[in-house]
């Protein structure tokens, strides 16, 4: 429960700094187009990440240490399961990081890092808050890429093209952009029918201080994409009232966290909350937080769980 | 200023604070909500979250400042609060240990079932304590208990925050104060405990005011001192302690409130318990709605803004009162 926790208070942090990612510390390219790549790398290689910061690879990169889960899950999907020999503390899928050596959470400890004598660190535009730890590590000689928050997901499909361009995995990249567009797709084909779309609220903390995703953000952008409304109309990400909230009066309360047992009861038995639609009419819905903010393959499976939980009735026939 | 008026004057002021305090806030109530008849989402706001909300501020705030006042009268010491009998630790210990662990034994009043048990742990440590070091429990052995208890207590809180990582959010807004979102069930329950120790202590109120000359000149008057300091410690504690059990540790209004019904009133107790009971009040819905309001949808915790209202308050009234004195 207390590394739940500590999950929804990173992707809460993660996921903030989307929202307001407008003027970074870093400043990412502006090249943020969906781009081909070549087919297969050739090494030795050398290329800019995200932030234009040069790396050189003298060779394919066989001892690989990841700092963010999301850039964990898309290195392990990407076939990596062997080259990988460091995650962060709070990686936990696929079921293989867990076996991996641990080399802290958002304080990761650089001597442990450079203990495990990896050829390549991937790093997260999160991480920037250690960037002591990133530069100690570049003097040590090991190529860092820093990869920028993906606020969208187009954004994530230019991450993982750029990873896998990295890696010598072009291939299977392309593939599982391919795979997330066409979920997706289907999650919008499903979701095109409906005249009405319901009001959503999505909280992702609870009392006393409730905050919720509003416009601009990856979750906004999502609840478009499945034709529903975000009853939160202020940029970012944002706290918000629990008066506000039953003024909305939202159809729908999509409960983004797991660290309070019972949530979904609790929400419903707050006070003047049983004249919100959606506690009259049970659309109280809890989702795995952690499919919706990793910005990796499982995205789009967190896409398709956020729209069963809105429109049921659109995906089960 | 005549002391019917000062009475009066605050009488006044603290039902249009109650009043402001309803109407304003995040969501803009339309004044139809106050008829009972209109349903939907404003009455139920109104209700259900505002009206509970303001109430139990007016509650918590005249509990810690009518504590405030018993204690600076029985340990004569006017820099005394609420808190310095170390009880307000022995619940914050207890609510902190609950968030930590995550427990949920009692669903949403595990929290503050932990912080009452502290609390009357606390409170018993110190009596027991207290009554063994020093047989006649004297105040100032009872001040130095209480205040050692105190230091005690609130180390072993930060010592449970920093094993606690994962919790310290939820930790920290414990302990900032807060009087959200607790519904009618916790007024209930609490209005009456507060209300009933108010008056006991209201009733004690000549015997205080022979102890504010000292112990010794206390007992020639003829007050059982022994007996009203054992009553009035216990009766402090369990106000102090079930505050801060349903509310957190909200500071400053325990020690200034006394201080200006003093200024207004003067120090017979007949007027400064009830009337630093109606200020704490007042003062507690004033910081609450101001807290909710200034910068919503965020609330600031209430605890800091206690302090951050409190204080230039009290120089205003302090600095006005003093020139006048003066001047006559």
């Amino acid at each position: 429960m207390k590394k739940q926790y500590a999950f929804s208070l990173w992707m809460a942090l993660f996921l903030v700094l989307a929202g307001c990612s407008a003027e970074p510390e870093l400043k990412p390219n502006d090249e943020s187009t969906v781009q081909s790549v070549v087919d297969g790398t050739t090494y030795p290689l050398t290329t800019t990440d995200s932030f234009d910061n040069e790396i050189t690879l003298s060779e394919e990169p066989k001892r690989i240490v990841s700092l963010m889960p999301s850039n964990t899950e898309i290195l392990f999907a990407l076939d990596l399961d062997e080259s990988i020999i460091g995650v962060s503390d709070f990686d936990d899928y696929p079921k293989e990081a867990e076996t991996k050596e641990k080399i802290g959470g958002m304080e990761f400890n650089v001597e442990a890092i450079l203990a495990l004598e990896p050829d390549l660190v991937v790093a997260h535009e999160l991480n920037a808050s250690a960037a002591d730890g990133l530069k100690q590590l570049r003097q040590a000689g090991i190529p860092v890429y820093t990869v920028a928050n993906a606020a969208s997901f187009d954004a994530t499909y230019d991450t993982i093209l750029m990873l896998g361009e990295v890696v010598n995995r072009t291939k299977e990249a392309e593939q599982m952009v391919k795979e997330m567009q066409e979920a997706v797709d289907e999650v919008f084909r499903a979701t095109e029918a409906i005249d009405t779309p319901k009001r959503v609220f999505v909280e992702t903390s609870d009392l006393p201080h409730i905050y919720t995703p509003g416009t601009d953000t990856f979750i906004d952008e999502m609840l478009s994409i499945m034709h529903a409304e975000n009853v939160v109309k202020e940029q970012g990400w944002v706290e918000m009232s629990p008066e506000a909230i039953v003024e909305e009066n939202p159809d729908v309360i999509v409960i983004m966290y797991d660290y309070v047992p019972n949530i979904i009861e609790q929400v419903k038995a707050r006070p003047a909350f049983d004249a919100v639609k959606a506690v009259q009419q049970d659309a109280v819905v809890q989702v795995d937080e952690n499919l919706l903010s990793r910005q990796g393959p499982r995205l789009s499976e967190g896409l398709r769980q956020l729209a069963e939980a809105v429109y049921p009735e659109a995906f089960h026939d | 200023m005549t002391k019917r008026w000062s009475v009066l004057s605050l009488l006044i002021g603290s039902s249009v604070i109650f009043v402001i305090a309803t109407i304003g806030g995040a969501v803009r109530i339309p004044w139809t909500a106050f008829l009972f008849q209109e349903e939907g989402v404003y009455t139920s706001i109104l209700w259900q979250i505002r009206m509970p909300r303001v109430v139990l501020a007016a509650l918590i705030g005249g509990a810690l400042a009518i504590s405030g006042a018993v204690l600076q009268s029985l340990l004569q010491n006017p820099l005394a609060d609420p808190f310095t009998l170390g009880v307000s630790s022995g619940a914050s210990v207890g609510a902190t240990i609950a968030i930590a662990c995550s427990f949920s034994f009692l669903g949403s009043w595990t929290i503050i079932g932990f912080a009452t048990l502290g609390a009357l742990l606390a409170m018993l440590i110190v009596f027991v304590l207290t009554r063994f070091i020093d047989m006649q429990m004297r105040m100032e052995t009872l001040l130095l208990v209480g205040v050692m208890m105190g230091a005690f207590l609130s180390a072993f809180t930060s010592l449970i925050l920093l094993f606690s990582p994962d919790e310290t959010r939820p930790i920290l807004f414990w302990l900032m104060g807060s009087v959200s979102m607790k519904g009618w069930s916790a007024v209930l329950i609490i209005a009456p405990i507060i209300l009933l120790l108010s008056l006991y202590i209201w009733s004690q109120a000549r015997a205080l005011n022979a102890f504010s000359l000292g112990e010794q000149e206390a007992h020639i008057v003829g007050v059982d001192v022994k007996r009203l300091k054992r009553n009035m410690f216990i009766a402090v504690s369990l106000l102090v302690g079930s505050a801060v059990a349903f509310s957190g540790m909200i500071g400053f209004v325990g020690l200034i409130i006394p201080h200006v019904t003093r200024l207004f009133v003067g120090f017979h107790h007949k007027y400064v318990l009830p009337l630093s009971f109606l200020n704490g009040a007042s003062f507690l819905m004033l910081a609450d709605w101001i807290g909710r309001t200034v910068l919503a949808p965020t609330e600031l915790p209430l605890g800091i803004m206690t302090s951050f209202i409190g204080v230039p308050v009290f120089l205003i009234v302090y600095i006005r009162l003093r020139k006048e004195a003066h001047h006559a």
